[in-house]
């Protein structure tokens, strides 16, 4: 720098501006709809916002990347190891990245972000956020505790901030128009992994409906669904209403879904346009998963049952009366 | 084979909270208390382990920070079969951060081949202590997990649910051959399971879908009552504690507008036509 006087060390760090880098959730061939929704909320920190892509032959998802607005670098890391990365190596990438440019880190709150972000701050010593919901001010958080009993605000001062988000909280940033070149892709590739102490060895995805987190709307039955004459009558309704299905705990017991569809604060947290639950007393561990619904709408033969109090719209009575009348009204 | 259990004392998570009138707090005084959840199905899950396994020799150790009232947590803990129960007397609540340096210096000390841990805590939600101490430690991490498998004997002639036993087997017979200390770790992922090999010393976080806790029986009770629970202070163990998150407020989630209850189906029918939610 010219202006360093000659006695000053040798090396004086500039004062950078810091930036805010989000990690890009996809599947290596296409984007998931959080991440748009992370970039809009990485605008909150006026800083600007780069985008990290870690995958295998993932250019395709850097290049879809670089056409969201409010992104002013795509970095690409594109090598194979990262399809059985885990945790352990994204930390390997990331440390280095956070130490030297970026002050923010925007995930979503799902397995990617959930393993990763507790790990990387520890190794960084900061203190960081898991489930963002709001963005006050940008050191200003809103999160639930208590299975969303509760909303906390938090002022976090470390230099760091380190944060999972509710990507389905914040609106999806739109694409640049035709007048606007693409975001600067950066290559990464130099980067190491780490020692590969963990390694995916086998995933198995059998889940064919639209992701639940997705879904514009989702059918959740519980305890209160179980019996058999009413499964016809629940496929009918998901067909009709193009829904994908979820369940309580409960249901969960019962084997009416499979594990990975539990609706709530040990399972998913949904946001859809509507959300139907049938035989579903609202346990605080339930409702955790459904608060951002826009739309609820009740079926319990419980007047008092405690989803009432979450739902728009209810129907009190016995789902093997209730669910073929609904049937009869929806196809009239 | 030694595995270390942190465990949480929480705020019964069957009973409604109640938030102070300072906003900063949520009631804990006079409010029923139990262990963590998740850490009930971690615990449960060593204690399992050690039962299918003697040829492992697994001694459980359990550790928990807090209060004083932390103890009955871990007499609790005694009752489900922890061999060792360890208590860092802490009347402040810590962060996860702080929780997971304390828990780094009972690692180290203790040298663990395996902890296994709570996904999240019910109070705070936080999810972060597990893969903090496996950063903290530069440890292996697997979260979330619904199955764990040690040894090639516990793979049920079934499978585990759609995992078939055929691809599990493979998968410790690969991994032993280049490996002995790898475990497989089988995790819930969005939209399907994820089996991950482990090379030990490592940390597992536990999903209560893992297995359902059994309940205590009055010998266990009793004989629980009598065990040793080794103190110790976090004041004394050197680490820097200082808090780096500031509570603003605590509130209520928004209420939303009361429900309308509609006699007939469809006159439901005819409001979400109208709001176009059909
Ligand atoms: C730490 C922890 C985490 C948890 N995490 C979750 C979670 O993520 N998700 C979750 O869902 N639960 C979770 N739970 C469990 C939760 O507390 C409840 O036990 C569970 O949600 C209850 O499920 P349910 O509503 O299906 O059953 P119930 O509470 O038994 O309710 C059944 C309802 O069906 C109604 N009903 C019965 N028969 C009929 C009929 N014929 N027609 C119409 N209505 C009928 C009843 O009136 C009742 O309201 C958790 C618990 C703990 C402690
Ligand atoms: N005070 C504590 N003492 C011992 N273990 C703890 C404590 N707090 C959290 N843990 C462990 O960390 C896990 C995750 O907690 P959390 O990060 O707060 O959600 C819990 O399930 C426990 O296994």
């Amino acid at each position: 720098m010219s202006n360093t006087p000659s006695n000053a060390p040798a090396k004086v760090p500039e004062k950078v501006l810091g930036r805010v880098l989000v990690l890009a959730d996809h599947d290596h061939q296409s984007l998931s709809p959080f991440t748009p929704r992370m970039v809009s909320a990485a605008q909150s920190f006026d800083l600007p916002v780069d985008l990290l892509v870690a995958g295998n032959d993932c250019s395709p998802v850097a290049n879809q990347a670089a056409s969201f607005d409010g992104i002013e670098q795509v970095l690409l890391t594109d090598r194979e190891e990262l399809i059985t990365a885990g945790a352990e190596d994204l930390c390997a990438l990331l440390v280095p990245l956070l130490q030297d440019t970026y002050d923010v880190l925007l995930t979503p709150a799902n397995g990617l972000g959930r393993d990763l972000v507790p790990r990387l701050a520890a190794q960084l010593d900061v203190s960081p956020l898991s489930d963002v919901t709001r963005i006050i001010e940008p050191d200003l958080f809103e999160r639930p505790i208590h299975a969303g009993a509760a909303l906390v605000q938090i002022r976090l001062s470390e230099a760091k901030k380190l944060m999972t988000l509710r990507a389905g909280n914040f609106p999806p940033m739109k694409l640049r128009d035709d007048k606007q070149a693409p975001a600067k892709l950066v290559s990464l590739d130099d980067k190491a992994l780490a020692s590969r102490k963990s390694k995916l060895i086998g995933e198995e995805f059998f889940w064919e409906q639209p992701s639940l987190e997705t879904a514009s709307v989702v059918i959740g039955v519980g305890g209160g669904a179980q019996d058999k004459e009413n499964f016809a009558l629940i496929e009918n309704l998901m067909a009709q209403f193009d829904a994908s299905l979820g369940g309580t705990r409960l249901a969960l017991e019962l084997g009416m879904v499979p594990n990975n569809e539990l609706i709530g604060q040990t399972g998913r947290t949904i946001a859809p346009k509507l959300y139907i639950a049938l035989g579903i007393s609202g346990a605080v561990q339930h409702l955790a998963g459904i608060r951002d619904a826009q739309v609820i709408i009740a079926i319990n033969k419980d007047p008092d049952a405690p989803i009432f109090k979450v739902a728009d719209y209810g129907l009190v009575g016995d789902l093997r009366e209730v669910l073929p009348e609904l049937q009869k009204a929806l196809v009239l | 084979m030694k595995i270390l259990v942190p465990i949480k004392r929480v705020i019964d998570p069957y009973i409604a909270i109640r938030i102070d009138k300072d906003e900063l707090h949520v009631v804990s005084e006079n409010i029923p208390h139990a262990m963590n959840p998740f850490d009930e199905t971690a615990l449960s899950e060593a204690a399992a382990l050690k039962n299918a396994l003697p040829e492992l020799e697994i001694e459980i150790i359990v550790a928990s920070i807090g209060p004083a009232a932390t103890k009955e947590t871990l007499r609790t803990a005694l009752a489900m079969g922890a061999d060792r129960a360890i208590h860092v007397l802490c009347k402040q609540p810590l962060e996860p951060l702080a929780i997971a340096k304390l828990l780094k210096i009972l690692v180290d000390e203790i040298k663990p081949d395996l902890v296994f841990m709570g996904k999240q805590s019910a109070d705070g939600d936080n999810g972060q202590t597990g893969p903090m101490l496996a950063g903290l430690l530069d440890w292996p991490q697997a979260c979330s997990a619904s199955s764990i498998l040690l040894h090639e004997k516990q793979v049920p002639e079934d499978g585990f649910g759609t995992v078939g036993p055929g691809l599990a087997r493979l998968i410790l017979e690969k991994e032993e051959e280049n490996d002995p200390d790898a475990i497989i770790v089988i995790s819930e992922v969005e939209n399907g399971l994820a089996s991950r090999v482990l090379t030990l010393p490592a940390l597992v976080t536990c999903d209560t879908r893992l297995n359902t806790p059994k309940p205590l029986s009055l010998a266990q009770v009793m004989k629980a009552k009598h065990s040793l629970i080794e103190q110790r202070k976090s004041s004394d163990m050197t680490t820097e504690l200082t808090p780096r998150l500031a509570i603003v407020k605590i509130s209520e989630p928004p209420q939303r507008p009361p429900c309308q209850i509609f006699d007939q189906a469809s006159e439901l029918v005819a409001q979400l036509r109208k709001r176009d939610l059909l």
